[in-house]
Parts: structure tokens; sequence; C-alpha cells
């Protein structure tokens, strides 16, 4: 380390000394206020909102600007001179009123959903009671009000020897009214089966697998 | 025109006071976007309309729950993919059952839509592009469109398609290579 006084130096008082330096007239007077002046400037400098989240993505958007050109032109040059022109057409104006296109779903009231829930539960329970009155019509019905008539049918029909059976079966003999006289025993099926209408009797035919056979 | 950040439009979609705007100027914003995107695949203007109209809508629906997992435009580009996609399968499907082929009949109906266009004219270039991306499996066409005509990054592409970058590149590849022997089959055609 340097020490003057070991060199001898006769160095002047230090509150003589002189420097070279100049300094403006009031520079230290002024200097608070201009460095306040600097900070209020600075803290009023904005960045537009997601400038530095978004800046990644400007960055490489520019690298990625004519990659894919690059790329085409590599790959299929032919494919490249054709460009990239849509040669389809959009009606006039459609961008325009596309947004004015009432494309949300209309708001719900609170009534208009309790009024929609109910419904739906209304709509269900009628369904129900549908289903089981055309179960009751086609179904249950004739077996409920011919439940004799239809006992001496099927006791008639049972009568009947088998080959009887095989003989319509067979498609010879179709159950017309005339076919049903042939034998002995279908006279008495057909007695039995007088006060059933057309529809009734298909219904009888359906359940008691009647039906099923004639058409086999 | 100048568009807001999606982050800001974002914000103002989730204050119920500025939801309504906020959504207005996401539409505005990604409405050419998605619909050239739509049309490129459904063809008529009119299935490009419905398609578009339901993208914006499950959009409205969806957009609370969006997590900002991935970017608002590769979410809405997926959406617009997967609604047209679905369109086009039911389409197909109607249009199959008049046809034996799966494939034949995807060629079949994506031509005779380009064919009912009111300018369509099989000589001019432009529509020879087309008729050669129609040729096409579905996926591959879409991985084309995204990269030729709206020069999308693999990165984001991979994002919508939910598919790798490299699987991407290999996928546009054998396209722009189709599509290029086709043309010059076709050029004098």
């Amino acid at each position: 380390m340097l020490n003057l006084e070991e060199h001898n130096y006769n160095l002047p008082p230090r509150e003589k000394m002189h420097m070279p330096f100049v300094v403006p007239d009031s520079y230290f007077t002024q200097l608070p206020g201009r460095v306040m002046g600097s900070v209020k400037s600075a803290a009023s400098l904005t960045v537009p909102a997601g400038y530095f989240e978004n800046l990644a993505g400007r960055l490489l958007a520019r690298i990625n600007d004519g990659e894919a050109a690059n790329e085409i032109a590599a790959l299929a040059p032919n494919l490249q001179r054709i460009g990239k022109q849509m040669p389809y057409q959009v009606p006039a104006g459609y961008f325009a009123q596309f947004v004015a296109k009432p494309i949300v779903a209309p708001k719900k009231t609170a009534i208009l959903r309790s009024i929609q829930r109910v419904t739906s539960w209304a709509v269900a329970a009628c369904l129900i009671v549908l289903l089981g009155f055309t179960l009751w019509t086609f179904v249950g019905s004739p077996v409920a009000g011919n439940s004799s008539a239809e006992e001496a049918a099927a006791t008639a029909l049972a009568s009947l020897p088998d080959d009887a059976f095989s003989e319509v079966a067979d498609g010879a003999n179709l159950p017309t009214g005339n076919s049903l006289q042939v034998a002995m025993g279908w006279k008495a099926a057909d007695k039995a089966l007088e006060n059933f209408s057309a529809d009734e009797l298909q219904s009888y035919l359906q359940n008691s697998g009647l039906e099923e056979l004639y058409n086999n | 025109m100048q568009h807001e950040d999606d982050k800001v439009l974002l914000e103002r979609f989730r204050d119920p006071a500025q939801k309504e705007k906020a959504f207005t100027a996401i539409v505005k914003k990604y409405q050419e976007k998605l619909y050239w995107h739509i049309r490129r695949i459904v063809i008529s203007h009119d299935d490009t309309d419905d398609v578009l109209q339901n993208v914006f809508v499950k959009t409205w629906g969806a957009l609370e729950r969006f997590r900002e997992d991935s970017r608002l435009y590769t979410w809405l580009y997926k959406i617009a993919t997967n609604e047209s996609l679905s369109f086009l399968e039911v389409q197909k499907r109607k249009y199959a059952s008049v046809s034996v082929d799966d494939e034949e009949s995807s060629s079949a109906y994506a031509a005779t839509q380009l064919k009912a266009e009111n300018n369509f004219d099989a000589k001019r270039l432009e529509w020879k592009l087309q008729m050669a991306i129609q040729q096409l499996p579905e996926k591959q066409k879409v991985v084309f469109n995204l990269r030729y005509f709206d020069e999308m990054p693999y990165e984001e592409m991979s994002e919508v398609l939910q598919t790798s970058q490299g699987a991407l590149k290999a996928s546009y590849h054998h396209a722009a290579k189709k599509i290029e022997a086709f043309l010059l089959d076709h050029i004098d055609a």
C-alpha cells in the first residue's frame, strides 16, 4: 500500500486543494428536484396489458412467420405456386351480421325453469297414463270383457283333434268361415266365437299363440 | 381491426357486467378464422354457418370452465375441428346409405358439395386444389388446411388435434405430396 508520508510528498492542506472539475451553478441545489422529477416520470410509464406475457408468443410468431411457406416450397414446390386463394364465396355482409345473430341461448328465469321442470314431469305422467290405457285397450280389455266367451272358445278349440289344427296349418284350409265348418269340432268353436268381433278374435289368436300356428 | 388480448377478454367475460360484450368481442375476433377453418372441411356455406354457430354456442357454455391450460385460440380451433368432423360424419353416414364403400362415399360426398358451389369451375387451379384436398382422409385434410392455409405452428396444431408434433409433420408431408401428385395428374384435365 502506498504511504504518501513515507515518500515525503508535500501535499497542500485538504481545504486548499483545487479541483479541476467544474460543476454547473446551483447544480446541487437543483439535483433533488430533478431526481424526483425522473422518479415520477419513470412511474408514469405504462406497459400495455399482457405485454410481457405475450412477448414470447409474439417473438415466436415472427420466427414462425415464413416457416410454413419455406416448408411447402421445399416439400411441394408446385403446390406453393398455386397460393392460398379460396374459391368459395361468402354472402355479402355475412361476417358483419354474424355477431348480431342471437347465438346465445336466452336466459331462463327462475319461474321459467320451474315451469319447465313441472312440464317435463307432467309430460312423463301423461305418457305413462297413455301407455297404460293402450295396454288396457289392446291387451287387457278383451280378456276382461269377454272372459266367459273366450273360455268357451278355448274349451271348444281344446276339444278339437290335433289333425284338425295341422290341416289348417298346412295351408289347404285357412280359417275362413267355411273351413271352420269342415270338421264337426270346428262347429262348436265357431259357435263360441261368433260373438267375437274380428279385432277381438285377432287379439285372442295373438294371445293364445294360435295365430303363430296359422302363420307357420 | 385491433382486437383485444385474449387474457383481457377472458377477464372481462368472467365479470357478469361485461360478459356479453366480452363474448361479442371474442366472436368478432375469431369468427372469420374459424369460419374458413370450418368451411374448408364442410364446404357448403350454410353448413359452415350452422357449425360456426354451434361452436360459439358451445363456447359460451364452456368458457366459464375454461382454465387457460391452453390458449383460447387453440381451444376454439379444437371445438371448431371437433364440431366440423362430427357434422361431416353425420352427413357422410346419410350419404353412405346409398353407397357401399365408406371412403368412396366420403370423397363422393365432398365432390358433390364442391360441384354444388355456385362458382365451381373444375378448370381453375384453386378449385383443383380444393378437389385434391378432398381426396385426403379427414384428419390429414385438417392437418393440411391448418398448416397450408392458416400457417399454424406444429406446436399449436398439436394442442388443437391432440397429436404429437412428429406425427403432424409426417401427416402434412404425406398430404402435400399426395396433393401435388393429384394436381400434376389433373393439371391438363
